[in-house]
């Protein structure tokens, strides 16, 4: 198995025992950016050729043109679309047709896709479904004394995981500032995940730790509650490891419902959202233990297993299956 | 009642013909005229400079990403492409150059045995020629076995 991404994590995905092959990014060169598709189309034309690939599985939203080309270029290999649910309402159509291309299409479940409303839903029935996916299964997580060591964090105090992505962390100006030091006033102690990929430090309030590590899953149990945006892997982590946590969903993404995700899931009892994030007053209740007592048993009730062995299993049996021409 | 008309219909109405009229004028205009100014750093403007790092020194890749990093932000010159077995590429994505990765050798023979790496790097070699046609190609670091061909 060969792993291509685009993605500047690519030596992670090495060091973790992969063959990795990198794809010049579109985000990362501006120098491309008018010649990116026939450049895709190229390169994955080229990591078939090399690699004699008989199965290319694709995870993201936009199957690009110069995927598409590659796959008529292809007709041999079996195409898997990947394909996250949870779009915003009424964005993204035009991709959904290109779903046509692909032999298969595979959906990672969704913790909240009860009340999805977008694009996905009507095409539901033409891909294979399994649960939400996460890197790690809960009895992978180290244990709360463990987890606190193996991040330098003396003591039991109340501890907090603040995940808001972009946002600088020093100034309550920000949103991430202004949750920050919110807490920090309340004695809780601040742990802040910086991506393995950033490419400049982030500036944080003096007494916050700074954590880089992956998968920072391992380590959740480290942390009393968190404090995160909703994309689909930190959400799901979270829920499923039944971890306390208050959700501050980012509105600004191309396709990502965050807000339906979050408030279904508040809704059900298994986390906390904080629809002004400016309002850092409603982050008073997961600071009592009762509350976060009954926030984890909630998520260890409700959340559906892990996916990925089940994902990992149908891609493998598509493998070995003899393409039957159509 | 007045039968004047009301200021804001005149105004209104006023803007309805501009944008039809304009529409119309740009809707005749050769589509070479319409589509807008190219960006100036634009690849086919630009002679491409392949820079080969394969097996740096630290010190060999500080050096070329410093350089190719000045050139990336000028408007002329050439653009730099750089082939590397780094895994450096918080870095290298830094100096906003286009970048190109080769697994490493002993990641390659772990996974593939069955081709030597310095085929596999050669073959890339050959790939990124036909690729960007770059006009140079600047050997920084290179094996002796990758080097031999």
């Amino acid at each position: 198995m060969v792993f291509a991404t685009e993605s500047l994590a690519a030596p992670l995905v090495q060091e973790a025992g992969y063959l990795t092959e990198y794809i010049t990014s579109r985000k990362y060169s501006d120098l491309l950016r008018d010649r990116w598709n026939p450049y895709y189309h190229r390169r994955l034309l080229h990591l078939i050729s090399c690699h004699r690939s008989d199965l290319v599985a694709y995870d993201g939203v936009v199957p690009y043109s110069g995927l598409l080309r590659a796959i008529e270029d292809n007709p041999d290999v079996t195409w898997v679309w990947i394909r996250r649910a949870m779009w915003k309402a009424g964005k993204g159509q035009e991709w959904i047709e290109r779903g046509k291309h692909f032999d298969h299409i595979l959906e990672p479940g969704d913790f909240s896709e009860a009340v999805d409303g977008g694009v996905t839903v009507p095409d539901r029935a033409a891909a294979h479904r399994v649960g939400p996916i996460t890197v790690l299964d809960r009895d992978d997580l180290l244990p709360p004394a463990e987890a606190r060591q193996a991040l330098g964090l003396a003591g039991d105090d109340p501890t907090a995981l603040l995940q808001l992505g972009a946002g600088n962390i020093n100034s309550v100006q920000t949103i991430a500032g202004g949750i920050a030091a919110h807490l920090m006033g309340k004695g809780v102690r601040i742990v802040v995940a910086q991506s393995p990929i950033a490419r400049t430090a982030l500036d944080v309030p003096a007494g916050a730790t700074v954590v880089n590590l992956y998968p920072l899953s391992r380590y959740l149990h480290a942390f009393h509650f968190a404090v995160s945006a909703a994309g689909y892997n930190s959400f799901h982590e979270l829920i499923n490891f039944g971890v306390p946590t208050v959700f501050v969903p980012n509105e600004n993404t191309a396709y990502d419902d965050q807000v339906t995700r979050v408030r279904y899931a508040a809704e059900q009892g298994v986390a906390r959202w904080l629809p002004d994030p400016r309002s850092t007053e409603s982050l008073e209740p997961i600071l009592d233990p009762v509350v976060q007592k009954a926030l984890t048993e909630r998520c260890l009730e409700l959340s559906p297993p892990n996916g990925a062995q089940a994902a990992a299993d149908w891609i493998e049996e598509l493998g070995s299956r003899p393409r039957s021409g159509g | 009642m007045s039968n004047a008309i009301p200021a804001v219909y005149v105004v209104r109405r006023a803007k309805d013909v501009f944008l039809r009229l304009t529409h119309r004028a740009w809707r005749r205009m050769p589509v070479s005229r319409r589509s807008p100014q190219r960006s100036s750093i634009v690849v086919d403007t630009r002679p491409i400079h392949v820079y080969v790092a394969l097996e740096p020194t630290p010190e060999q890749l500080q050096h070329l990403l410093s350089r190719t990093a000045r050139q990336a932000g000028r408007r002329r010159g050439h653009i730099p492409v750089i082939f590397t077995d780094s895994t450096d590429f918080a870095a290298i994505a830094n100096t906003g150059v286009v970048f190109e990765y080769l697994p490493d050798r002993q990641t390659w023979r772990h996974h593939r045995p069955d081709w030597p790496w310095h085929d596999f790097a050669r073959e890339r070699l050959a790939e990124l020629d036909r690729c960007y046609r770059p006009r140079k190609t600047i050997v920084v670091a290179i094996p002796d076995d990758v080097r031999a061909f």
